[in-house]
């Protein structure tokens, strides 16, 4: 079997182009498939954490309908924010609910002279959000209740704003500096301890890790409405969620005029519409990598098909010298899966690099896991195999004599 | 017992259709261990077929071909290749080498394919030295001269260590100072014991033979 690799290796290396092009749609292939793999994996292992991170008792409202069965519409995902100051207020009347606080996105960049921090998530918040992010302070103070009385020009910056805005400074010598925001000039209560990078429910790189919390009623006042984006609550006990849920939801239909333009999640809620979104996407994208496989792998047959030709000759000699037809088979099956290999091999080592490059450049996680490594070797090889069955079968059956003669 | 006996052995080519053609016409044919046979006749007498069938690259459609004690023609096809790499060593007139590989690995390739234990790295150097290739190695076809590709190919055809070698016009394409020489070598292999069969239409080279076959629209003949 050795002999048959070493055979292979040095027909590949005949033509090294050739056998390059062969290779790509493979390359392409198993490269798309492992890198959304970690990608998947990653995402679904930090943002699963995450969420559990919450607590099994969190309870979160956010606007639009989704069906944490069927998953989501995402029409009733568009337009405005349906949440208002009055749900949460209804929510905070409700017994056994605790902790009940919203947020309010804000579209600004803040400032401070000629620096900005760019991708900040900018959040009007209450009082209890500290508690509920696990984002607490650690120089200066969170907001108070007269900070939210008095529409108070006041910030809290995570520490990665910080070092946007006052890079290299103490944390604590920040505090009482004034930082612009839509034509605001807000004084800074607290900076946040600085915590490992995470990623967020709210998709994209690590919003959560580039924080910047102001007084709702202040957002309120930018924002020109008092809609919120998201009421987060818990529950006193997590027996009490499902009893809860549908007393949160009969308020709230309530105050919408009966309707139900607003979604209930839980935690568990929360990881399975996670799942379902990464499941839809790496099914979508997993497709591509497929038919990007198929299409390598009837390149390699193709290939094959014309080396099997252009060697017609040498299938005559080595049958001269005694081969067998099996000995001709295997040889042009472990040539075509020693391309595909290769090309997996490839393409795995690209993933790799790209993974650690996205990991490390952008913050998104991966993880390359042993059933991936598995999976390209499997792909690799099956593909090599399944496409050249019939290029190996049509050299096999050459006739000697006609072979030994072809020009 | 003979090494190698045809009886009334006949070949026929598309059977059955408008161009059918008899390339071999009861062919009969005794073969003792030491021979050194050449066969003799125009192109498209039959030479050629008779060699394949000889060298179970082909099979006859009726008659028989004993080899040693095996009646080839009543042999599964699909032992005949092993059959072929015992006892067979085949010398062809375009040397059949595979370009890419080196003079040792062509020289090595029937032994990838034999049940002998793989690897016998002294064997394959000794008979490069034996044709005086030695200083060749490593070289590719293409940098050898005709007369030197041949050598290779001999050395191939002995690395199996078979008892016969068919030659099929091993001088055709050499120059006549390079034919000598591998008629000399083919000469060397013959009083060391092996069967040679060789195939030519040069008198000159029909000289070498101790037996004269001549072939002639599929009738084959002894002088």
């Amino acid at each position: 079997m050795f002999q048959y690799v070493l055979l292979s290796i040095n027909s590949l290396r005949a033509n090294k182009f050739r056998t390059f092009l062969t290779m790509l749609g493979i390359i392409i292939g198993v490269f798309s498939v492992i890198t959304l793999m970690a990608i998947g994996e990653g995402v679904r292992s930090e943002v699963g954490s995450q969420i559990e991170g919450f607590g099994s008792n969190l309870i979160m409202a956010i606007p639009g309908k989704i069906d944490a069965e069927e998953g989501i519409n995402p029409a009733s995902m568009a337009g405005q924010s349906t949440l208002t100051l009055k749900d949460l207020e209804s929510m905070r009347d409700i017994d056994d609910l605790i902790e009940t606080d919203a947020i309010t996105i804000v579209n600004g960049v803040a400032a401070v002279g000629d620096k900005q921090s760019i991708g900040s998530f900018v959040v009007g918040a209450g009082l209890y959000l500290e508690n509920l992010m696990d984002k607490h302070v650690e120089y200066g103070r969170w907001l108070t209740q007269k900070d939210l009385d008095d529409h108070a020009n006041v910030i809290v910056l995570d520490y990665v704003a910080k070092e946007n805005l006052f890079p290299g400074e103490e944390a604590v010598s920040v505090l009482g500096k004034k930082v612009n925001l839509v034509n605001k000039e807000l004084e800074v209560i607290g900076i946040i301890e600085q915590q490992e990078e995470t990623d967020s429910i709210f998709g994209g790189s690590s919003p959560l890790d580039n924080l910047i919390i102001i007084p709702n009623t202040l957002s309120f006042d930018i924002n020109g409405n008092e809609l919120l984006h998201r009421i987060f609550t818990r529950a006193s006990e997590s027996s009490l969620v499902d009893e809860k849920i549908e007393e949160i939801k009969s308020a709230l239909i309530e105050n919408h005029d009966g309707l139900e333009d607003f979604s209930l999640l839980t935690q568990e809620d929360m990881l399975n519409l996670f799942n379902d979104v990464l499941a839809i996407i790496t099914s979508a994208i997993g497709g591509i990598a497929a038919i990007s496989l198929i299409v390598g792998g009837i390149g390699i047959m193709n290939i094959m098909m014309v080396t099997v030709t252009e060697r017609t000759k040498e299938i005559g000699i080595r049958k001269a010298v005694g081969a067998t037809d099996a000995n001709i088979l295997l040889q042009f099956l472990i040539e075509s899966s020693l391309l595909s290999l290769i090309g997996g091999l490839i393409g795995f080592i690209l993933s790799y690099a790209v993974s650690i490059i996205i990991d490390l450049k952008f913050g998104i996680p991966t993880a390359i896991t042993l059933e991936a490594i598995l999976l390209a070797a499997g792909i690799s090889i099956g593909v090599g195999i399944i496409f050249g069955i019939a290029p190996a079968t049509k050299a096999a059956r050459k006739n000697p004599i006609e072979a030994l003669r072809y020009e | 017992m003979h090494q190698i006996e045809l009886r009334n052995v006949n070949r026929v080519f598309n059977k059955n259709t408008d161009n059918t053609f008899q390339a071999l016409k009861g062919i009969n044919m005794i073969v003792e261990p030491g021979d050194f046979i050449s066969i003799m006749g125009p192109s498209g007498s039959g030479k050629s077929t008779l060699m394949n069938i000889i060298g179970m690259l082909d099979v006859a459609d009726s008659g028989s071909y004993w080899l040693k004690e095996v009646d080839i023609t009543k042999t599964e096809k699909s032992e005949l290749p092993m059959m072929r790499r015992q006892e067979i060593g085949f010398v062809f007139q375009t040397f059949n080498l595979l370009n890419r590989l080196s003079v040792y690995e062509n020289v090595r390739m029937p032994l990838i394919y034999s049940k002998k234990k793989y690897g016998k790295r002294s064997k394959v150097d000794e008979l490069i030295k034996m044709v005086n290739l030695g200083h060749r190695r490593n070289y590719l076809p293409v940098n050898l001269s005709g007369g030197e590709k041949q050598r290779v190919a001999i050395a191939r055809a002995l690395v199996n260590d078979p008892r016969i070698i068919v030659a099929d016009e091993p001088t055709g394409n050499l120059d006549t100072k390079s034919g000598s020489e591998i008629m000399k070598s083919l000469v060397d292999l013959n009083k060391e014991g092996r069967t040679i069969i060789l195939v030519t239409h040069d008198p000159q080279i029909d000289k070498y033979a101790k037996r004269h076959f001549k072939m002639v629209d599929g009738i084959l003949t002894e002088d």
